[in-house]
């Protein structure tokens, strides 16, 4: 069964489908143009516990984001 | 003239392709926002020339950013756009053509790293991806040429696209089908690069990584810069330059100000390359055989760290720390350019978001982050008492870095947005590329920053001559001697610091001062007034009010500081 976590809460080299994004318009907009939107499948590569940037893999290119971004991102992880 | 516009995702390689057709040469490295403002040249288009503009990188028209807003304004009146894709990374930038292709403009693609995409096991079938997208596909290698012909020929005859408007979800669920037909990848392992890619971003590994690659990046620019200096530029002019300043200093009345001017004092009846301080002298040992080994071996390690990709990785791993200071990750590239030179530094602050990172970058760039130029004397000058005395120095500034920027990240209302940054894979640099931008680099310095050298000690000769510094030495003296316990002529140092600081420190070195007023001297002024070029670029970037800021923060912290260090030492 899927269970929804924020994306910095997930543990690494698992494929998470993104499910929402908790943000403004303007947010909405920089992660899609990075291909990071609802029902696209990342892998998140690295992510510290606390304060630190989270690296997810999504197709080709590694994107890091920043702790208050990661927190806003929602996704499904297989439990 | 017509205008052709050179647009497509960050780092795929606009500003390499831009150089190609243009011969005008840019600074391009293996991160995305490079290039920051606008860059044109001409090309030869058939038997016109026309105009190129290399645009900022976009990843979308969505008008969401500033430079989105600038790429959608230059298009309105561009004649044709060439659209430069990152062949490995097909998905993600067919997006933006897929917009360009929704515009009136006519439009042509530029497949550029089709050799990594082989590498990387990626096959693309052009002439369907030409079919699907309704305009032209040229496979490019921009770093060696290749394609570049082709792009030309074929760009001379474009079309209006003319694709149908999509919903920004529409434009992705094509992106998706285009992508199943047109590619195919193959499986393979992970590659070494790859492998040292994640090794460098993942916290427990990339933080000893980090440490050891800045070790040795600073062991390697010692080398370089030390070894030419005792090698090469010492010896040269030593045995070159000086019978020919002997002989010029002979023919000339000693007491006369050409001979000031020119040759400077002579030290025990000689020239002495560090104190005689005349423009001859002086002037051409500082900018020549003390500074600009050390520009060159800075900028050679820099050079190599852009293009292979590290300081994306760097910015990840010091993200945390430079939130503490009202900024993110990715602030560390305005930073480590000011190490090369602060101008570059300063201007680099716009690939940050708001006012208020801008102004606390670049504040904190000119206060400190010591140049190239800046670091080359103190070494020289304060190296010889002792290495733990320049280490000192560092730890100072250092210091008064992490302090200042809390500070100001608690004074400054506002907040610090987050990182959002596309990590590039490491590329071996191709040495073509590495030695055309140290080129760049060498040329800028001997365009921009020796002629401030050379102004800087004429005015000194001529002001010294004219005994007009005297005035300004007692006027200051009890600030200087009491506050910092310095000498009263190290003022003259400080006030010439505004024109050159490396010039000023060239100064302090013949007031014969003890170690310890070395570094006082030599902390105060690397942290009070940026020079010349510093301010001028600061104005531009922050505007009066901004300039204002900065500077009061510069003189107040400069003044606490200095005092502090003469309390303590």
């Amino acid at each position: 069964m899927a269970i929804r976590l924020p994306l910095n809460e997930i543990p690494v080299n698992q494929p998470a489908v993104v499910a929402a994004i908790q943000g403004g318009r303007e947010l909405h907009g920089r992660l899609k143009a990075l291909n990071i939107r609802p029902g696209v499948t990342i892998t998140k590569i690295s992510g510290a516990e606390g304060r630190g940037p989270t690296i997810i893999r999504n197709g080709q290119t590694q994107t890091a984001l920043g702790c208050g971004i990661a927190r806003k991102i929602l996704v499904d992880v297989e439990s | 003239m017509k205008r052709i516009l050179l647009i497509g995702n960050p780092n795929v390689g606009k500003s390499v392709v831009f150089s190609r057709l243009t011969g005008v040469h840019v600074i391009a490295s293996n991160y995305p926002g490079t290039t920051v403002g606008f860059t044109q040249g001409e090309m030869l288009l058939g038997k016109d020339t026309a105009l190129l503009i290399d645009v900022p990188g976009v990843y979308g028209l969505e008008a969401s950013c500033k430079a989105e807003e600038i790429a959608l304004s230059m298009l309105e009146q561009a004649d044709a756009v060439i659209n430069v894709v990152d062949a490995t990374n097909l998905e993600r930038n067919l997006h933006l053509t897929l917009h360009l292709a929704e515009k009136d403009t006519p439009l042509i693609v530029a497949l550029n790293m089709w050799d990594d995409a082989q590498h990387k096991g990626i096959t693309i079938d052009v002439p369907k991806l030409e079919e699907a997208l309704g305009v032209p596909v040229v496979p490019t290698v921009a770093v060696t040429g290749q394609g570049m012909r082709d792009l030309v020929i074929r760009l001379l005859d474009v079309r209006k696209p003319g694709a149908r408007l999509r919903s920004e979800e529409d434009r992705w669920t094509e992106v998706g089908r285009i992508v199943s037909i047109v590619q195919t990848l193959q499986h393979r392992h992970h590659t070494f690069l790859e492998l040292a890619g994640e090794l460098s971003v993942v916290p427990s590994t990339g933080v000893p990584v980090a440490v050891l690659v800045l070790f040795v990046s600073f062991a390697a620019i010692r080398l370089v810069g030390e070894g030419l200096i005792r090698l090469v530029f010492e010896p040269a002019f030593q045995s070159l330059w000086k019978p020919v300043l002997v002989w010029l200093s002979g023919a000339m009345d000693p007491k006369a100000l050409v001979h000031a001017v020119l040759i400077g004092n002579l030290i025990d009846g000689q020239i002495d390359f560090v104190q005689s301080f005349g423009l001859l002298s002086t002037g051409l040992f500082v900018a020549i055989a003390m500074v600009f080994p050390y520009v060159l071996a800075f900028y050679l390690v820099l050079g190599f760290l852009e293009d292979f990709g590290y300081l994306p990785r760097l910015a990840v791993l010091l993200d945390t720390l430079m939130h503490r200071m009202g900024l993110h990750g990715w602030a560390v590239i305005p930073m480590l350019l000011g190490f090369g030179c602060n101008v570059p530094g300063v201007m680099a602050t716009r690939v940050l978001e708001s006012p208020r990172e801008r102004l606390i970058a670049s504040t904190l760039v000119s206060i400190a982050v010591p140049c190239a130029s800046l670091q080359a004397m103190v070494w020289g000058i304060l190296g010889h008492h002792g290495a733990r005395y320049v280490v000192g120095v560092y730890l100072i500034l250092f210091l008064v870095w992490v302090l200042i920027g809390r500070l100001l990240n608690a004074l400054l209302k506002g907040d610090s947005p987050e990182l959002l940054l596309e990590i590039p894979p490491y590329r071996l640099p191709s040495p073509r590329a590495l030695m055309h931008k140290l080129w760049m680099r060498i040329l800028a310095y001997f365009k921009e920053a020796v002629p401030f050298v050379m102004l800087g000690v004429l005015v000194v000769n001529i002001l010294a001559y004219m005994k007009a510094f005297t005035a300004v030495a007692d006027l200051a003296a009890p600030l200087i001697t009491r506050v910092f316990g310095l000498p009263k002529d190290a003022v003259l140092a400080l006030v010439v610091g505004f024109l050159r600081k490396d010039v000023a420190v060239g100064m302090l070195g013949t007031l014969n001062l003890t170690p310890k007023q070395l570094v006082v001297s030599v902390t105060v002024l690397a942290m009070s007034f940026p020079c010349i070029a510093t301010f001028v670029v600061l104005a531009r970037e922050l505007g009066v009010t901004g300039l204002m800021k900065s500077v009061s923060i510069m003189i107040v912290s400069s003044l606490a500081v200095g005092a502090l260090l003469s309390i303590l030492l």
